[in-house]
């Protein structure tokens, strides 16, 4: 029989194998619904894990303390988190890296453009997917039982806990797959659109999937309706703005659009809705997705003329310019009067000041509604160039209930069922985000419920014998 | 006054295509740590034909990147770059070799390693059978005396016939890469710091540096990475200069010292020359070895003759060079020594014309990236 069973095969489910087999487990399956070609769910689009630390440790500079992560948390979440895990999973983060290192993970200095994470978050060498390419070569040589293409559709499960897992299989029936334990680390439900209809109307369907579409809830749900408690808001998640013409899945990183700090966003009907000039690019990007969401039919322009060109990170797909902004409007389809208006009323609130994109600068606007309170320069040197928006769901944080342990949560906690991963992220993550928080939840969570799940196998084990 | 130097770049199905993965690259990043290519992507944001004849040259090949990355196929962005860099090479070499119109012998690879094998196998045996004259039992013959060596290629003859085509080679190898400096000094007004890039050229060379995938090795036929390679590849390189060092310090004892071959066996040139072709002979099997195991996504369907071609044609000229002289008393040398003699006239015959020119291009392409990574990068490009 199995010992460990762990149903996923992103980030979250490998530490949890790998950990697993560390803590005792024989017989350790994997079970992933991807192909062995598009493994690894949404961890392959990953590039960096956030992880505490009192002294500078390998690529990562100066320190990073448990209370500076967990206030970090606290603001983004507005509050909305478990302390007690959300404390716990800071502190096992330190101890990440080292162990990452011996499954073969490599590290790598922060990526160009992204300094302000070189204190606080460790770069995978390669990004995610040369992370879970070492994870799944360290699982193979640790003899882990990779099965790919290995949906499962749900989980028995009794008084006395799990019992088995019933995979799908080509034909369209199942099979019953008993192990001792299981972890299950499937991910969030952001794949699955009738769901995200439920939780966020007709707006849903303009929505793209920045990660795989794989991620579609059936165990989250399978759970919740076998008794799981639940957490987390069903519409909270990682939602950014992202160029509307990205593919509807695995977009990944490549299709975010980082210039709407440099000029205006405007909806359809051509006004701007929110201020552009906030805070710094990073600090905000995760708004802009919900945003977006609220505009009509879900779409939005981000503006910026030749003074910005050149100033931020390359966009994936060329944007649409032209030498006014009427013939703008008129090429990306808005009406050109209500574009030229929007443009005309903005440039004529800009106060002048000293430009500077690497600080809060003053230059912002007076008297406009939404205002813009830095970086504001007039759009007045063409070409004027447009990137079109939508909003792209990273991840959900909807899940299931856990405690210190990993295991899921029913009327009682449950001895032998754990859960890591997305499917957990609602327990450390009420709202919002901060930058490689994903991973460090995956990471730890995973480990933890993988050791837990084999002490769990070897206590079935045990009761075995004494029968 | 470039343009009568500097051939004409045009983009390419295969520019136009390492340019659209490098479009996509530079928005991810991901790969930076891996090598030069990508850091040398970033100071980007246009990729002209003439910026992917820079940056295809820079790439190893290692396939570091492929394997890691999320754009790969099944993804529907299909991005392969080393398959796609491999493609654009292919194209420097053809389109700067000197003559210009034997550049074409590039897109023919497996005419140009038979035509230049037939051409170096009818010289060098018509060659002898003519000096032999009557004679002619002397081919079959084993060596009687010191000098038979030179009975069947007196050594006038020899240098007479390789010194113009190995000076030609040389010459036009240096033209190429006289064009293609001058290509990749047009990319940008870079400030020049000649000690400092020419001793950090020098070491990745010496090093291999960007063959290991940033520090880890390189893939071959799956995602796990290997020093294998960059082994096989020095152990050629090493092997071959060596070798090259051997001829030069006989040389200089045949003119400067008047001391004649053949030499003992505890002689400069014979060490040289032995160490050198063992290490040639375990390199190229080696890289055979591997160049079969190769994962087919790293590699350009279309260079198979060449990059097999060309490494055999290594092999021959070290095992029969070896093999000469550990045989040179049985009645097999004359013939060995004549095949020896065939293959280093096709490697001298087809050297700018064969794959041995990448070891040009990438050296110049990594000084040109090293001059641009000591001059700061003209883009503004903020996080914030």
């Amino acid at each position: 029989m199995i010992d460990v069973l762990v149903i996923g095969g992103g980030n979250a489910a490998l530490c949890a194998a790998l950990s697993a087999v560390e803590h005792g487990a024989r017989r350790v399956v994997v079970l992933e619904s991807a192909s062995r070609a598009e493994r690894g769910g949404n961890s392959i689009h990953t590039r960096n894990i956030r992880v505490m630390h009192d002294s500078p440790m390998g690529y990562l500079t100066d320190a990073y303390g448990e209370d500076e992560f967990f206030d970090d948390l606290i603001r983004v979440t507005g509050g909305k988190t478990t302390e007690e895990l959300a404390r716990q999973v800071i502190r096992a983060s330190s101890e990440c890296p080292q162990w990452m290192q011996r499954h073969g993970v490599r590290f790598q200095a922060c990526l160009g453009g992204t300094l302000h994470l070189s204190r606080t978050n460790n770069f995978f060498l390669g990004g995610g997917k040369a992370l879970m390419n070492a994870y799944y070569r360290s699982a193979e040589s640790l003899g882990i039982q990779i099965q790919y293409d290995s949906p499962v559709e749900r989980l028995e499960i009794d008084r006395k806990g799990f019992q088995a897992a019933w995979v799908s299989d080509k034909a369209g029936g199942a099979h019953r797959l008993p192990a001792k334990a299981v972890v299950v680390a499937s991910g969030g439900f952001e794949s699955n659109r009738e769901w995200l209809r439920e939780a966020w109307g007709p707006a849903a369907d303009q929505f793209l999937i920045r990660g795989c579409r794989f991620n579609q809830g059936v165990l989250l749900r399978d759970l919740i309706a076998q008794g799981a408690q639940s957490i987390g808001d069903v519409t909270q998640g990682h939602c950014v703005a992202i160029d509307a013409r990205a593919p509807m899945y695995d977009g990944g990183i490549v299709t975010r659009i980082d210039c709407v700090s440099l000029g205006i966003v405007v909806n359809k009907e051509g006004q701007r809705f929110y201020d552009e000039g906030e805070d710094f690019w990073p600090k905000r990007y995760a708004i802009w997705g919900r945003l977006v969401a609220q505009q009509p039919d879900q779409i939005g322009y981000s503006i910026i003329d030749a003074k910005a060109q050149g100033r931020f990170m390359p966009p994936v797909f060329p944007g649409e310019s032209a030498q006014t902004i009427e013939a703008l409007a008129v090429k990306i389809g808005l009406h050109p009067d209500a574009l030229g208006k929007t443009v005309s009323a903005y440039n004529a609130a800009v106060v002048a000041g000293r430009f500077d994109h690497a600080v809060l600068d003053d230059c912002h606007t007076e008297g406009l509604t939404p205002p813009k309170t830095h970086w504001a320069q007039r759009l007045d040197t063409p070409p004027f160039t447009a990137y079109p928006l939508r909003p792209g769901i990273t991840f959900t944080y909807l899940g299931v209930k856990i405690n210190n342990k990993c295991q899921v949560l029913f009327d009682d906690y449950s001895e032998n069922l754990f859960a890591a991963g997305e499917i957990v992220a609602g327990n450390v993550l009420g709202q919002g985000y901060v930058a490689g928080v994903g991973m460090t939840i995956g990471s730890v969570f995973g480990r933890l419920a993988g050791q837990q799940a084999a002490l769990a196998a070897l206590r079935r084990h045990q009761e075995e014998l004494c029968i | 006054m470039s343009g009568a130097f500097t051939p004409i770049v045009r983009h390419t199905d295969a520019t136009l295509e390492a340019a659209r993965a490098m479009g996509i690259c530079n928005s991810c990043r991901y790969c930076e740590g891996f090598c030069a290519v990508f850091p040398a992507m970033e100071r980007r944001l246009e990729f002209t034909a003439e910026s992917m004849h820079f940056l295809a040259n820079l790439c190893h090949n290692c396939g570091a990147c492929y394997h890691a990355c999320q754009y790969a196929p099944p993804h529907e962005f299909a991005i392969e770059v080393p398959k796609a860099m491999a493609a654009v090479r292919k194209e420097t070499y053809a389109k700067f070799a000197t003559p210009g119109w034997l550049g074409r012998l590039y897109q023919q690879q497996g005419v140009a390693l038979v035509a230049g094998s037939i051409i170096g196998f009818v010289v060098i045996f018509l060659l002898a059978f003519i000096l032999a004259g009557k004679e002619t039992e002397k081919l079959f013959l084993a060596a009687s005396t010191e000098q038979l060596f030179y009975d069947i290629t007196p050594h006038n003859v020899l240098v007479g016939l390789f010194g113009p085509i190995f000076l030609f080679s040389v010459g036009a190898m240096a033209m190429s890469g006289y064009r293609y400096w001058r290509l990749l000094n047009g990319l940008a007004n870079e400030e020049a710091y000649p000690l400092a890039e020419a001793r950090q050229t020098l070491s990745d060379i010496v090093q291999l540096r960007y063959l290991d995938g940033g520090g880890q090795g390189c893939a071959q036929d799956n995602d796990q990475p290997t020093q294998q390679r960059r082994i096989a590849h020095q152990m050629v390189f090493l092997g071959f200069m060596l070798c090259f060092a051997s001829t030069s310090v006989a040389t200089f004892y045949h003119y400067g010292l008047g001391l004649v071959a053949p030499y003992a066996m505890t002689s400069l040139p014979k060490l040289l020359g032995i160490t050198g072709g063992l290490l040639m002979v375990i390199g190229c099997v080696a890289a055979l070895v591997q160049r079969r195991r190769r994962h087919e996504a790293l590699t350009d369907p279309t260079q198979t003759a060449m990059d097999i071609g060309f490494v055999t044609l290594l092999l021959v000229v070290a095992v029969s060079g070896l093999l000469s002289m550990v045989l040179r008393s049985t009645a097999a040398m004359p013939l060995l020594h004549l095949v020896h003699l065939s293959t280093v006239l096709t490697f001298f015959l087809l050297m700018p014309y064969c794959k041995f020119v990448h070891g040009l291009y990438r050296g110049l392409a990594l000084w040109w990236h090293n001059r641009e990574q000591k001059n700061p990068t003209r883009l503004q490009l903020s996080d914030g």
